[in-house]
């Protein structure tokens, strides 16, 4: 985790960096570099073993948004917000209702879980990918 | 007199050797595992007594790295036909038992005649992969082996319908052959596919992932794209081979198996009218209306974890097999992206190619905005959806039951796009944008003007949409051919169907279009 400060056009930006693809984040398995070097080949006669040989510890690829977070599947403005921080959901309950190309979509849990966190209020413009909230 | 005995004793030896395959034991560990040999997959495909094979007593003739003192039974995959429902079909199963199911070039060969047969017999031909991919013993043989069976994959394409069933390892070039196939079947556990697997991303890129997260078949199913269906084991996986069978016809020149009684039914289903809600901003479920518009609510749906903003199936709507494409008001407002365009446009390709019908359901806001889409090449992938449409020439019933805006309300069937039947609901809106945006544009001037700016532009929206959001100015101008309750649109569609089952309609002789890819 790196904090950095960016200056475009005279506006600073304070942004925090993660490298999601260090080695550190992950135990390196001892796979053989000959034969990982070897598997290329369009036709590859080992992947029956690949499986087997899987990282152990996987960093997520939505590591940036963190486990249980809740991000908005497009665009639009939140008409409500049906939950409160503490609250225990189920997953498809719905955690809050937007508003976008002329249709109400109901964002439900993706899974059990606590609401630890909400970022929006009716009435806030959200962005694709944006993290609603965020479930234990 | 009577044969010798010797003779057939010999053939009875030899049999039972090649009939073992990888062996007892290993067929033994599969099955405490929960899991099917290359055999028990095709007796559990065919009806029982009908399998008839092709090549048994099949030998490779590999003379590299001690392989000529090696037999390997069957070279590893079993090939024949036999009969689903009452209909041939061929199939070949990887057999993983032997020699790790690997394609050396009698492997290939076996395949490869099964695919021509299939070919020539105007039949369907499903495929059991579970191979470790290419004999590496057999050199570049067993490359040009699977360009073998890629070549025919691509010759049968539109002929015969091609199923591909993933029930074990499929890597590297050996995922391309299900690839160009029409429907792939994966198994969720035990089925691996993927073209560089995680040790080679993480040796050349240094990016670390897992099998899950990019060869599983969840992973196919809801991120990829690349699979139509998940199984949960091989049993399943054959009972799904066995429902699509049901909707397909065996080949390119007859019609899909209807099941068309000599009396049809029109009654209305006020459970349609119940479904649409009153307030045009909340969603509804498609696959709701879809299943009251099946018979018996039977409704076989086809990449149902993919870009779920649109629904795509097959069913039966009075006895006639249709091809189902609906937006999905509940996912991403039932926009239309690049994924779901891709998704809908190969199906619409599909139907078109075996003489399925095509039902249109429309409740389409537009195209997603976003710098992703637009960034990604929105245009070209939905032109694929214009491209489908306009070159079908099967039956055409489009269904606008509520929003019908812009590109995204062409790109769904238009009567534009040759639709042989445009119906819509009471609740359609047909226009070319929505109302706050086209008063934006059209009363710039005014709105600048106005003292109470949001007062007024709330005014010109109202009116717009009193003009706009309806479907009589389209019916009018003749886009719509008819407006009817939801209630009576099982019967509307079942009425068309009927009339439509002689269409014919023809195109100037080409080798094919140039569908944007």
């Amino acid at each position: 985790m790196k904090r950095l400060r960016i200056t475009v056009q005279g506006i600073a930006y304070d942004v925090t960096v993660e490298d999601l693809d260090s080695p550190t984040v992950a135990a390196p398995v001892a796979a053989s570099p000959a034969r990982a070097a070897a598997a290329p080949a369009p036709v590859a006669a080992a992947p029956a073993a690949a499986p087997a040989a899987a990282p152990v510890a996987a960093a997520a690829p939505a590591a940036a948004s963190g486990p249980g977070a809740v991000p908005s599947p497009l665009a639009g403005t939140v008409v409500s917000v049906d939950v409160s921080v503490g609250q225990q959901v189920s997953a498809g309950d719905t955690l809050l209702v937007l508003e976008a190309m002329k249709m109400n979509t109901n964002i439900g849990a993706p899974q059990d879980g606590t609401v630890t966190a909400i970022n929006v209020t009716p009435g806030s413009n959200v962005t694709e990918g944006q993290v609603l909230i965020t479930l234990s | 007199m009577a044969i010798s005995k010797t003779l057939a004793d010999e053939l009875e030896k030899r049999r039972a050797v090649a009939l073992e395959g990888g062996g007892v034991k290993k067929a033994e560990d599969r099955h405490a595992k929960g899991r099917m040999t290359a055999r028990d997959r095709l007796a559990s495909l065919f009806s029982e007594g009908t399998f008839q094979e092709f090549g048994l007593h099949a030998q490779h003739k590999s003379r590299h790295f001690g392989m000529e003192k090696k037999s390997i039974p069957t070279d590893g995959v079993i090939t024949g036909t036999g009969f689903v429902d009452g209909r041939p079909v061929a199939a070949f199963s990887q057999d993983f038992t032997v020699v790790g199911g690997s394609l050396g070039e009698i492997h290939s060969k076996k395949i490869c005649h099964t695919l021509d047969y299939a070919g020539k017999a105007g039949i369907p031909i499903i495929g059991f992969n579970d191979s470790g991919g290419a004999r590496i013993q057999e050199g570049v043989g067993s490359l040009a082996a699977y360009g073998q069976v890629f070549y025919r994959n691509v010759q049968l394409s539109g002929v015969v319908p091609q199923i591909s069933v993933i029930a074990g390892p499929c890597a590297g070039g050996a995922a391309y052959s299900p690839a160009l196939t029409d429907f792939i079947i994966m198994t969720r556990e035990n089925a691996q596919m993927f073209i560089c697997g995680p040790e080679v991303i993480r040796a050349v890129t240094g990016q670390v992932t897992t099998m899950d997260e990019i060869g599983s078949a969840q992973a196919h199913a809801s991120v990829s794209g690349n699979i139509h269906f998940i199984a949960e084991d091989d049993a399943h996986a054959v009972a799904i081979a066995h429902r699509l069978l049901s909707f397909l016809p065996s080949n390119n020149m007859m019609d899909p198996p209807h099941r068309v009684e000599p009396d049809l039914s029109v009654v209305d289903d006020p459970r349609l009218d119940d479904l649409v809600p009153e307030d045009p901003k909340i969603p509804f479920d498609s696959r709701e209306v879809i299943k009251l518009l099946a018979d018996d609510g039977d409704f076989m749906e086809v990449m149902e974890l993919f870009a779920q903003n649109i629904v795509i199936g097959f069913g039966r709507i009075g006895g006639i097999v249709v091809g189902f494409v609906a937006n999905q008001p509940t996912v991403k407002a039932g926009t239309l992206d690049i994924d779901a365009s891709d998704k809908a446009a190969r199906f619409v390709r599909f139907c078109n190619v075996f003489n399925i019908p095509i039902v249109t359901l429309v409740d389409v806001p537009g195209f997603l905005p976003g710098v992703n889409e637009e960034r990604r090449g929105i245009i070209r992938h939905g032109a694929k959806m214009l491209f489908a449409y306009a070159s079908a020439t099967v039956p055409k019933i489009t269904v606008i039951m509520r929003k019908a805006y812009g590109g995204a309300y062409l790109a769904m069937c238009s009567e534009d796009m040759g639709a042989d039947r445009v119906i819509a609901w009471p609740t359609a809106e047909i226009a070319v944008m929505g109302a706050d945006g086209a008063v934006n544009i059209l009363y710039r001037k005014e709105l600048a003007e106005a003292d109470d700016k949001a007062a007024k532009a709330k005014e010109l929206a109202d009116e717009y949409r009193g003009q706009f959001a309806t479907p009589y100015l389209a019916a009018g101008e003749l886009f719509v051919h008819d407006i009817i309750q939801p209630r009576q649109t099982r019967s509307a569609i079942a009425l068309t169907l009927r009339g439509l089952m002689s269409k014919r309609e023809t195109r100037p002789p080409k080798k094919h279009g140039n569908i944007p890819l």
